[in-house]
């Protein structure tokens, strides 16, 4: 299967330099394997020219053996050809329009043998998102975007005030998407992380696979008991500065946790199941487990 | 110097106010093979002519009227022959050059027709057009297979959107398999393939759509359909909707023939040709497409950008409070790519026609004129608003301010008003679809068109719709946004003209002007609004020459 990753998120959300930065520095986990990557505005391509081995139209071929293609009207056709094809690449990006929604080229994708989708990123302007969302014109279609998103990647924080926390809130307020800096690791990420079932289209959100990976920590915690709520409200007051999502049962009560913020809701009793996310060395989850593990009596 | 030809009719409206009716024309070649209006009068009147110049009267109009040549400024001839080779089978009536086409409403009229017409020892696919669900119901694979068990069977969607195959057209096609069945946008029990699934559908039709013989057949028809709307010129509103070079070839293929008693005015789709977002490379291309013009088919400065979706796959940006189901239209281009292609033209002088279907869609083309003007005003410069579904009065006002125009698909309103009232925005928004009474009250020139095949190529047709405002339906609808007669001919003749920047040459019968007529049996000013969709055509008048449309 040749894994199909989308790069989404509105006009200037910094897709193109992520994408030429991953043409150059590719990460060392994809060392020695090709990596292809269909562009929607290929002028905008720009790699030092020492990298390049050919320059053949609508395509860059570089040394490090990754390849940057115009993506074509009929991308369905060129994703055909790219799957079938002999000297088929180990991983294909694909930039989606600014204008478009992500989730559209992730159905084009189901058409295709051999073909399969590994998630959707959303790149996301933290100097513009808190104007950009209410914006007359695209203010729906941001909204949009950010919902489709497995993982969204906030771009530019470095020009903000705050160092992105305000647009970071925002964002988690808006999605319960893990969220990330876009970074190199980020950039490891996309095409290293396990491929997605078929069947979790298109509710992403909901139901993304939790990855083993570069870019987050991911533990899963289950027990026969249920947890004391008043302790574990009192851990979560305190590790929920560090996570990036939590949700599950805890036994007696549902937890969601989004963005530091979290809710636990009544329900009906029953074997406490919670996964916890946290950004990469952010939290030391084994140790939570532990914490979690005494609560459970 | 050729002789001088007077024509003489019952009435001439020649669309000029200083003389608006007359009963004679005369008509010479003028040495670069062109026809021109010497004079329009009366054979009184012309005698100062024929004193001095060998001529002949030619009466054979006498009991006809005659108008300047319409004019469809806005459709799209390479779409058209991709559809005008399936068999019609629609929920209105279309009046085509070689079958009347009867109005299908019901879900059981539409798969019986379907029945009557696929039915034939022909092994070929049969392809049809104008299937719509709020009509038509469901129409599943199952009901096509009992319909018509042998042969395959295609059933396009009126939007283009949607094609459903019956049992043997997916095996026809090799479209029966998991693969295709796995697909989100594919019910392969139903046959149904739409959005990305539709993708899918036509990678396997396009042999067959696309090739020689069903698009020479489509631009052979699409010929026939143009003189039989009494054309004399059309606008297609964007080149290179498929691939520029081959819909110049086809056109210099069967356009640029003797046959063709009308001329094409091209103007290029910037948004389909810069498909890699470099506006200005495709600038320069189309700064020298002038030089492929021929006689009868050329360009001059005009170029065509695009703000929200389709009207009729309601795909248009509704302003607040939006859509019934609150569902939202889409942006063909995103507020600052519009602007930068903008930019870009209105500096270098074009003229630039926006497809804006929504209200929002007319906003930000507002929105970025009115930025545009600030940066460098320009008079004069023909900023067209094209179909102009749905507007508020005041951006209609705020177009007059800017010096914007219009190009109106009017038949919305006659097909969608009563379905939108219903399904997409209310009645009172559905009702106020393309504000003609509000664009004359502003001042506004303002053509019709077609955009074939969203509405008929039906100059007179549309005329209809604008004076009458009478829906599918029966019903008046917006009645403060009818037009009188003579605005609405304006706006199929003159106004079209202007919108495409030829008004010098063509738009109106007077000294100077091409030979281009469109003759009538009837005299529109004489049946009134109601009767101006059946008044017959006789043909045409073009360069000069006699072109009677040939009845069957």
């Amino acid at each position: 299967m040749l894994p199909l990753t989308i790069l989404g998120g509105y006009l200037g959300a910094g897709k193109t330099t992520l994408i030429n930065r991953l043409l150059a520095h590719p990460p060392a986990a994809f060392t020695g394997k090709r990596l292809t990557i269909l562009v929607n505005d290929f002028g905008a391509i720009n790699i030092d020219a020492e990298l390049i081995e050919a320059h053949d139209g609508d395509t860059i071929s570089l040394a490090n053996g990754c390849a940057c293609c115009q993506l074509q009207d009929d991308a369905l056709q060129q994703l055909q050809q790219l799957a079938k094809s002999e000297t088929r690449p180990d991983h294909v990006l694909i930039e989606a329009s600014g204008a478009g929604e992500p989730a559209r080229l992730a159905y084009l994708g189901y058409g295709i043998k051999g073909l399969q989708l590994a998630g959707i990123y959303v790149a996301i302007d933290a100097t513009t998102l808190a104007a950009k969302r209410r914006d007359k014109f695209v203010g729906g279609l941001i909204h949009r975007q950010i919902a489709q998103a497995d993982y969204c990647l906030l771009t530019k924080t470095d020009l903000t005030e705050d160092a992105g926390a305000s647009a970071q809130e925002l964002l988690a307020s808006l999605t319960q998407a893990p969220i990330a800096r876009a970074s190199d690791e980020v950039l490891a990420d996309m095409l290293t992380s396990a491929s997605r079932s078929l069947t979790d289209m298109p509710q992403m959100a909901e139901t993304a696979p939790l990855l083993a990976d570069t870019l987050f920590d991911t533990m899963s915690f289950s027990a026969q008991t249920p947890l004391d709520i008043e302790k574990l409200t009192a851990l979560l007051d305190e590790v929920a500065p560090k996570l990036a999502r939590a949700k599950g049962h805890t036994g007696t009560h549902r937890l969601q946790l989004v963005g530091e913020r979290y809710t636990l809701l009544e329900a009906e009793r029953r074997a406490p199941e919670l996964v916890f996310i946290a950004e990469k060395g952010k939290l030391d989850l084994a140790a939570l487990t532990s914490s979690l593990t005494a609560l459970s009596e | 110097m050729t002789d001088i030809t007077i024509f003489t009719a019952r009435a001439i409206h020649t669309m000029e106010p200083s003389l608006p009716h007359a009963t004679a024309i005369a008509v010479r070649q003028t040495d670069d093979g062109q026809a021109q209006i010497l004079e329009v009068g009366t054979l009184e009147s012309l005698q100062p002519w024929m004193r001095r110049h060998p001529h002949t009267i030619d009466e054979r109009f006498a009991d006809k009227v005659i108008m300047p040549g319409f004019i469809d400024p806005h459709l799209h001839p390479s779409m058209a022959a991709v559809i005008l080779p399936m068999q019609f089978i629609t929920a209105l009536a279309w009046d085509l050059p070689w079958e009347n086409v009867p109005a299908t409403k019901s879900h059981e009229a539409y798969l019986e027709r379907l029945a009557d017409l696929a039915n034939t020892d022909s092994e070929e696919a049969f392809f049809t057009w104008g299937y719509h669900r709020n009509w038509h119901g469901d129409i599943t694979r199952k009901q096509l297979d009992e319909a018509c068990p042998e042969r395959p069977v295609v059933v396009w969607h009126r939007s283009f959107h949607e094609v459903i195959l019956n049992s043997a057209a997916l095996e026809h096609f090799g479209l029966n398999n998991n693969e295709v069945g796995a697909h989100p946008q594919i019910k392969l029990e139903d046959g149904l393939f739409y959005e990305n699934g539709l993708r899918l559908a036509i990678n396997a039709l396009n042999p067959v759509i696309m090739s020689p013989e069903k698009f020479g057949l489509g631009m052979q028809r699409l010929k026939q359909v143009a003189h039989f709307g009494g054309h004399t010129l059309l606008g297609d509103m964007g080149i290179g909707i498929f691939n520029f070079e081959m819909e110049w070839q086809a056109a210099l293929g069967f356009f640029n023939t003797d046959d063709t008693p009308f001329r094409v005015h091209y103007t290029p789709n910037m948004l389909a040709l810069a498909h890699d977002g470099d506006y200005a490379r495709v600038e320069a291309e189309m700064a020298a497409y002038p030089d492929l013009n021929t006689d009868k088919l050329f360009f001059t400065d005009h170029a065509k950008l695009f703000t929200d979706g389709a009207f009729f796959s309601q795909l248009m940006m509704v302003g607040q409070p939006g859509y019934l189901d609150g569902h939202e239209g889409e942006w063909m281009m995103v507020p600052e790519r519009f602007e930068e292609a903008a930019r870009l033209l209105w500096l270098k002088g074009y003229k630039v026609h926006v497809h804006c279907t929504g209200d929002m869609g007319l906003e930000l083309a507002l929105d970025t004129l009115e930025k545009l003007q600030d940066e460098k005003p320009r008079f004069n410069h023909r900023f067209t608003i094209e179909h102009f579904g749905l507007s508020t009065p005041e951006q209609v006002h705020r177009m007059a301010s800017l010096g914007a125009i219009a190009s109106v698909n009017v038949y919305y309103l006659h097909e969608l008003s009563e379905i939108y009232a219903r399904d997409a925005i209310g009645e009172e928004r559905a009702y106020s679809m393309a504000r003609l009474g509000t664009l004359k009250r502003n001042c506004i020139p303002f053509a019709l068109h077609s955009d074939y095949t969203m509405a008929p190529a039906l100059p007179l047709n549309s005329a209809w719709v604008a004076a009458t405002r009478e829906n599918e339906a029966g019903k008046i609808v917006g009645e403060g946004e009818c037009v009188p007669i003579y605005d609405a001919l304006k706006a199929i003749t003159l106004d079209a003209a202007y919108v495409l920047g030829l008004e010098n040459e063509v738009g109106s019968l007077r000294a100077g002007k091409r030979a281009d007529f469109t003759v009538l049996e009837q005299d529109p000013f004489e049946v009134g609004a109601q009767g101006l969709r059946d008044i017959p055509i006789w043909g045409t008048v073009f360069n000069g020459v006699p072109h009677p449309i040939e009845k069957p």
